[in-house]
């Protein structure tokens, strides 16, 4: 049984030579994007400036935003939180823990969390003057004391 | 002597209640509610028709993308307090954890589940590129660390074909 699906996996000699079809390809013709097409012209690179709300950044966890070409790299935009338990939902969570299952009060509040920290990279991203985040990564590591840092991490870009 | 007798009563009363109590109620209730939220989440994953995750940077069908989004789903989960007795017991000799093995399955298919769901309620074709980590979550009750909690993400890149 294995080693009939060992077999099979093997490519055919005859379908071998035929290269298999780029990706890259089918993501070079420009496409109507709602979500990007709001993009608009941000502060340009002063760190400390407001941002502002209008700005709107692309972000994926791939190296490119599909469909689109990446113009200029600008470094890397990161955004943390530290968060710690509420005393209550600690409490509760205690309880819940006697029978297992979720926590659903540490769920919303790491889901807070997570979303502050993508907030504060795109607010740095915005900052560096990008209009999109590539190849985003996120960390978490439990810090004394019950509370937990969220960090998010992620190549800002150009994007055209 | 009658007090002696009322002290040691009263002794083994709090002893029972803090410590057995709560693991009996763990061992019985814990196993019936684990049951039903793991029979729910196999029910879910029926309901969609295909799967759409994928751990691929580039979709293997060629088509063009239209759109394209991140998409985060997490979920913190923790075993019962009867598991993690058994798995403290478990853990002097060794070997394979069973009683912990379920938790962690559920909330590891759990939150794949509800990046699913997420992905095909906002009219994603695809997830690609999705990463999952695990995390423990401290739980700090007077100095002393409990629980067992732990965090799974799982996260990726919600695609929309033209």
């Amino acid at each position: 049984m294995l080693n009939g699906q060992v077999l099979d996996m093997q490519p055919h000699p005859d379908q071998a030579p035929q290269p298999a079809p780029k990706p890259v390809q089918a993501m070079q013709p420009p496409s109507p994007q709602p979500a990007i097409q709001q993009v608009q012209e941000g502060k340009s690179g002063q760190p400390g400036q407001p941002v502002q709300a209008t700005v709107q950044i692309a972000l994926s966890n791939i190296e490119t935003i599909p469909g689109r070409t990446i113009q200029q790299s600008l470094g890397i935009a990161t955004g943390s939180t530290v968060r710690a338990k509420h005393i209550g939902k600690d409490i509760l969570a205690g309880f819940k823990n006697i029978v297992g299952g979720e926590l659903k009060g540490y769920t919303e509040l790491l889901t807070e969390a997570r979303n502050q920290a993508l907030e504060r990279l795109v607010a740095d991203a915005a900052a560096r003057g990008a209009n999109a985040v590539v190849n985003i990564r996120f960390a978490t590591s439990s810090v004394a004391g019950g509370a937990a840092e969220l960090f998010a991490y992620g190549t800002a870009v150009i994007v055209v | 002597m009658a007090e002696d007798i009322i002290t040691t009563i009263l002794i083994w009363t709090f002893i029972l209640a803090t410590s057995l109590v709560p693991f009996l109620f763990s061992w019985i209730v814990g196993n019936w509610h684990q049951k039903k939220i793991i029979a729910r989440l196999l029910e879910r994953e029926a309901a969609l028709p295909r799967d759409n995750l994928s751990t691929l940077k580039t979709p293997l069908s060629g088509k063009t993308i239209a759109n394209s989004q991140l998409l985060i789903a997490n979920v913190v989960s923790a075993p019962s307090r009867w598991q993690l007795f058994l798995a403290g017991i478990k853990s002097i000799f060794g070997g394979n954890i069973k009683h912990l093995d379920q938790m962690l399955d559920w909330g590891r298919s759990e939150a794949l589940q509800r990046l699913r769901e997420q992905a095909s309620e906002m009219g994603f074709d695809e997830v690609i590129n999705l990463r999952m980590e695990t995390s423990t979550i401290s739980m700090n009750n007077g100095g002393r660390q409990k629980g067992g909690s732990f965090e799974i993400l799982a996260y990726g890149t919600g695609i929309k074909y033209l």
